[in-house]
């Protein structure tokens, strides 16, 4: 199993005019391979989406590095682009094009080949079944389809890393378990996956391995078994309450 | 694929999604194309159908002692228009609007003339039209009897003419339609260039942050710089179609006006065609330097509606330098050419009455070059930096900081 992502001592700091200096990431150090699942888990606010962003190069590090496919953020940010698909619960949708050109327009930006793009947009179109929707303004579609846009966009150009910050926000338990469903296929066809969530059942299901992060800071990662050996808990929502009590109490 | 190539990418992108806004379409190529020949067209009908309404209606006037001028009282009563009523003003007459004039003739005081009071209500079309109508009387009957008094004489009005008067403007139409257009054309060239990229440079930055697009795009293979450019190429394009189609608007709308005023306007409309690259020249950079300018205040915005707040008040201010150089007097020297927007204007109206001087050219280009470099410099440090992008907590005040950031 290949390395895919290795970050080391990730620090995001921002400056807040009334709080002062903000530490949204603190020493964020993990590793993933090809072919896994990790997942982030942590409350609301817990920096899950400032160490996704940061490693979508949308933010830059304060210090600490993380390297994507092998290229880093700092120095090679566009390669590091190019090699992850990001998706976020929050994302939208360019409300007056069609998902087809939307596709389109992303598959072109990733520089997909020109051969080949029409092809993997169809695919996409069976695969998430939005035959009757592809030429249809986005702006005219339910929370559902639109999301089903927003995944195949961030697919689009089969990139090997999948970053996926809470996306099933919003999302009716049917489109959810379809989402799910496709990011397992991913891992099984060898796609590395960061997915970063605060519902337990989501990461239960899903990743191979976690982290709980709070606070910006890593309490623990493993896989959910080593996690309850660790806590004494059988169940995920108690293994969390107690890695992130212990946490908060130590902190006083 | 090069990096021009994703700029055409993004380019392409903005242009379809902007022709797919309403908003756009109407401020950048409708109401720039139409404006004119609309508001000639409205103007003109208007115009004819008030005086077509007024001509229809008659004016109710009450006149007192008419017996004291019969011919004149003869002339009120011989006018199809003249609803006449011989008695005083009813009270509160011209107050309820049953009466549109009231007159009363007295005697002469001593050996002056008769005296003709008249009282109308001007805030009414109807009253305003009847005194229109009596004044016309007055004149004739003035001249009817002067003529009559100069006949005792054994003299004519003619005799009055003392000095003849006959003035020949010796501008052709085509110079009289250049100076015209020198008053106008520059001023226009700015509003329509700001009105053409206002639209378009909210929604390329703002809209994006409001439709939550920003990270799909930030998070795609394209540099930023690519992805700004392509932006600014569409927001430049819009308000460069909104110039065109605007002038090509107010050329048509006036030249068939011109038409429709037959021989009582000695104009001829037209762009003289040596003034056109100046124009072209000119409108390109100072359309660069507004839409670099309003994308980079834009990109503070966190929605489209804080991006317009943000906006309009540059729009209005590049209209102060405009008007400024509009004042007569106001010449293109070496210093007014380092002026952005005052050097647009006074070259654009040398130009339109044929006057070129290559250096000033060279300075004006010089000058509006550099703006727009500045200004696109600026919003490609507004554009890199991560907290305006995300809308965290940065405004215009930061853009020291920003500026700081990005030197270090």
């Amino acid at each position: 199993m290949s390395k895919m992502i290795a970050a080391h001592g990730l620090t995001k700091v921002y400056h807040d005019g009334k709080r002062g200096d903000v530490t949204g990431a603190d020493s964020i150090t993990f590793e993933c391979v090809e072919g896994e699942i990790f997942g982030l888990l942590g409350p609301n606010g817990a920096g899950k989406t400032t160490t996704l962003r940061l490693m979508a190069t949308i933010l830059n590090p304060s210090s600490g590095t993380v390297t994507l496919n092998g290229y880093d953020v700092r120095s090679q940010p566009e390669r590091v682009r190019a090699s992850i698909g990001y998706l976020s619960g929050e994302t939208g949708l360019y409300g007056r094009l069609t998902p087809r050109e939307i596709l389109r327009y992303f598959a072109r930006l990733n520089r997909y080949p020109d051969g080949k793009r029409e092809g993997r947009i169809e695919e996409l179109v069976t695969l998430f079944e939005m035959g009757e929707f592809a030429d249809v303004r986005c702006e005219k579609l339910s929370t559902g389809m639109k999301q089903k846009v927003s995944i195949a966009r961030a697919v689009v150009h089969d990139p090997p890393i999948l970053i996926f910050d809470e996306p099933t926000s919003g999302l009716d338990i049917l489109v959810a378990d379809t989402l799910l469903t496709f990011i397992e296929e991913c891992r099984d066809a060898g796609k590395c996956i960061v997915f970063s969530t605060h519902i337990m059942s989501e990461a239960e299901r899903l990743c191979d391995r976690i982290s709980v992060i709070d606070h910006g800071r890593i309490l623990a990662t493993g896989t959910l078994d080593e996690l309850r050996r660790r806590t004494g808990e059988r169940y995920i929502e108690k293994v969390f309450r107690a890695l992130v009590g212990r946490e908060r109490h130590a902190e006083g | 694929m090069g990096e021009l190539n994703l700029t055409w990418i993004v380019f392409r992108h903005e242009l379809r999604s902007a022709l797919r806004d309403r908003n756009t379409v109407i401020y950048s190529i409708v109401i720039p194309f139409v404006l004119y020949p609309a508001l000639i067209w409205g103007v003109t009908q208007w115009m004819e159908y008030r005086e077509g309404t007024l001509e229809k209606q008659v004016s109710r006037v009450a006149l007192e002692g008419g017996d004291r001028l019969p011919e004149f009282t003869e002339l009120l009563r011989a006018d199809p228009g003249i609803d006449l009523a011989e008695r005083p003003c009813p009270p509160g007459g011209l107050e309820e609007e049953t009466v549109d004039a009231c007159l009363v003739l007295s005697d002469p005081v001593g050996s002056g003339p008769p005296l003709l009071e008249g009282r109308f209500d001007l805030s009414r079309d109807r009253s305003e039209h009847a005194r229109e109508r009596i004044a016309s009387h007055v004149e004739e009957y003035r001249r009817s009897v002067a003529a009559d008094r100069l006949e005792g004489y054994g003299e004519t009005d003619d005799s009055f003419d003392i000095i003849r008067v006959e003035e020949k403007n010796i501008a052709t139409a085509e110079e009289m339609g250049r100076f015209f257009l020198s008053l106008i054309l520059p001023l226009l060239l700015v509003i329509m260039l700001s009105i053409g990229a206002m639209h378009p440079a909210v929604d390329v930055l703002a809209g994006e942050k409001e439709r939550k697009t920003i990270e799909s795009i930030l998070a795609s293979g394209a540099p930023r710089l690519s992805i700004l450019a392509g932006k600014f190429l569409v927001v430049t394009a819009a308000s460069l179609a909104a110039l065109f189609l605007n002038l090509a608007g107010m050329i048509l709308a006036l030249a068939h006006l011109v038409k429709m005023m037959g021989e009582r306007m000695e104009m001829n409309i037209a762009v003289p065609w040596n003034a056109i690259p100046v124009i072209f020249i000119a409108g390109l950079l100072l359309a660069m330097f507004l839409s670099a300018t309003m994308i980079f205040l834009s990109s503070f915005a966190r929605s489209f509606k804080e991006g317009q707040s943000y906006v309009t008040p540059f729009y209005l201010f590049t209209l102060l330098p405009a008007l400024a150089a509009s004042v007569p007097g106001m010449k293109l020297d070496a210093g007014t050419a380092l002026i952005p927007i005052v050097n647009v204007v006074l070259l654009l109206r040398e130009a339109m009455n044929g006057v070129f001087h290559p250096p000033l050219i060279g300075l004006v280009v010089f000058s509006l070059a550099l703006c727009a470099a500045a200004a696109l410099f600026v919003a490609g440090a507004v554009y890199g930096d991560e907290g305006v992008l995300l809308g965290a907590g940065r405004s215009l005040r930061s853009l020291p900081e920003i500026m700081r950031q990005r030197k270090g």
